[in-house]
């Protein structure tokens, strides 16, 4: 009787063992460039970090998740997150303790970040264990393949200094890169809208225009000279060195999936996924942004 | 009692602060049952999936973690004078740093949705329930433990 139980336990919530590989060998060689990185995920790990997590989002945060129920349970998915808070990032730590509890560490999921994130010492390394990989189409791609779930910034430098005065705003700028590899991977985007980040510090400026005189996108792939007042540094120009985020509340929703192929048919057209995408999003963070009665506290 | 305790389906009605209890095997109830088990603590939903592992009608149902947070639970029915006494008892164990702060508070929030839970048992059993139900005593007990 137990062993005919333990056949009906569905494939998505079988532990994976912790230290194997995530790739199924089918697609080994699909991923293989990508292995290394992927591999560097560590279930026991981010098992362990949890209980920190919940207490900085729980006590710190105030954090508030919403939609949970609405991710598909198998398969893999394309999370797309508008992105707040500046080098902090607190929507992100949130989005991750929020998936890590609810689906299970066992579903890997993986985060795309600027090279500046990824190669910090301490940082870098510490977020390849939570699953976090220089963002790229490749990478992501291979994650995708390999069954795994990733979760992208398409606004990213960008939108994440964007000023305080543009706090209620979804700003991609544009970047159509996260439709693309929705459409190549044949994957659902599933919407995280977070809002809160952006009263976790004062931004200014994003200083593009200070980026572009310095060329610093052709340098380091940067397109703002972000300046802020932020704890403990007062003002604040760059935010390399990050900063101690107020304790601001964060509430974040996830939208019910997107499918582009069923909604825009087998070749959509990318400015009207755009439109659609970032509009869904803006209503949904403009609605969130309602329930704000004082920046920062409720 | 055990009617509505061992029903997934009315899990919502009384089992306060859970969010899921659904069925993820073909067996819904008794020995082997697997089920999807989420409850809001703080910011978050935790939980996973969880096994029963003792199942003894009008006595006991016992479950265990198999996934997700680390967990078992037990309800126990046991005749008392004037009616009957309904025990529910939660323990989870976290691992890594502030697990035991996480384990203090959580394990409050826990405990307060286990009374709530006793309450509504309670309610159900005794006001809206048929009047030839016995009665229920509300007990609850949430243990944090804490891994060595």
């Amino acid at each position: 009787m137990e062993r005919a139980v333990d056949s009906e336990r569905p494939a998505a919530s079988r532990p994976a063992r912790e230290g194997t590989s995530p790739i199924p060998p089918e697609r080994k060689g699909l991923v293989s460039g990508a292995a290394a990185h992927l591999e560097a995920r560590d279930p026991a790990y981010i098992r362990r970090q949890l209980p920190l997590m919940w207490l900085l989002t729980s006590l710190y945060f105030r954090a508030e998740v919403r939609g949970l129920e609405r991710i598909p349970e198998e398969g893999p998915l394309l999370f797309v997150g508008n992105h707040s808070g500046g080098n902090m990032s607190p929507d992100s730590m949130v989005f991750m303790l929020a998936f890590n509890t609810y689906i299970g560490v066992e579903r890997p999921i993986y985060a795309l970040a600027h090279s500046l994130v990824t190669s910090w010492p301490v940082v870098g390394s510490l977020g390849k264990r939570w699953g976090i990989i220089t963002a790229g189409p490749k990478i992501a791609e291979a994650a995708l393949a390999s069954g795994a779930s990733v979760l992208v910034y398409p606004g990213g430098d960008v939108e994440t200094h964007r000023p305080w005065t543009a706090r209620h705003e979804i700003r991609f700028d544009g970047r159509k890169g996260f439709l693309r590899l929705a459409l190549a991977s044949r994957v659902p985007i599933v919407p995280v809208v977070s809002s809160g980040g952006q009263d976790t510090f004062l931004p200014i400026t994003d200083g593009r225009r200070i980026a572009r005189a310095l060329g610093l996108d052709r340098i380091a792939r940067l397109k703002v000279v972000p300046i802020s007042l932020a704890l403990p540094w007062g003002l604040n120009v760059g935010d390399l060195l990050g900063h101690i985020p107020l304790p601001a509340k964060i509430r974040q929703e996830i939208l019910a999936p997107i499918d582009l192929h069923e909604a825009f048919g087998t070749r959509p057209d990318l400015d009207q996924a755009y439109d659609y995408v970032t509009s869904r999003m803006q209503e949904a963070l403009t609605a969130l942004a309602a329930e704000r009665v004082l920046a920062g506290t409720v | 009692m055990f009617a509505l305790i061992s029903d997934p389906e009315r899990a919502s009605d009384f089992f306060v602060g859970l969010t899921r209890w659904e069925p993820r095997s073909r067996r819904r109830r008794g020995l082997g049952a697997r089920f999807k088990v989420l409850m809001r603590v703080g910011s978050i939903e935790a939980g996973g999936l969880v096994r029963v592992t003792g199942w003894r009608p009008d006595e006991v149902i016992e479950w265990e973690s198999e996934a997700g947070i680390t967990q078992r639970g037990r309800w126990s029915i046991r005749p008392a004078t004037g009616g009957t006494e309904l025990h529910l008892e939660i323990e989870f164990e976290l691992e890594g740093p502030g697990s035991r702060v996480v384990e203090a508070i959580a394990g409050r929030v826990v405990g307060r949705n286990m009374t709530a839970t006793m309450l509504a048992v309670r309610r159900l059993l005794e006001f809206e329930g048929r009047p030839a139900r016995p009665r229920a005593r509300a007990k609850s007990k949430a243990k944090a433990k804490a891994p060595r």
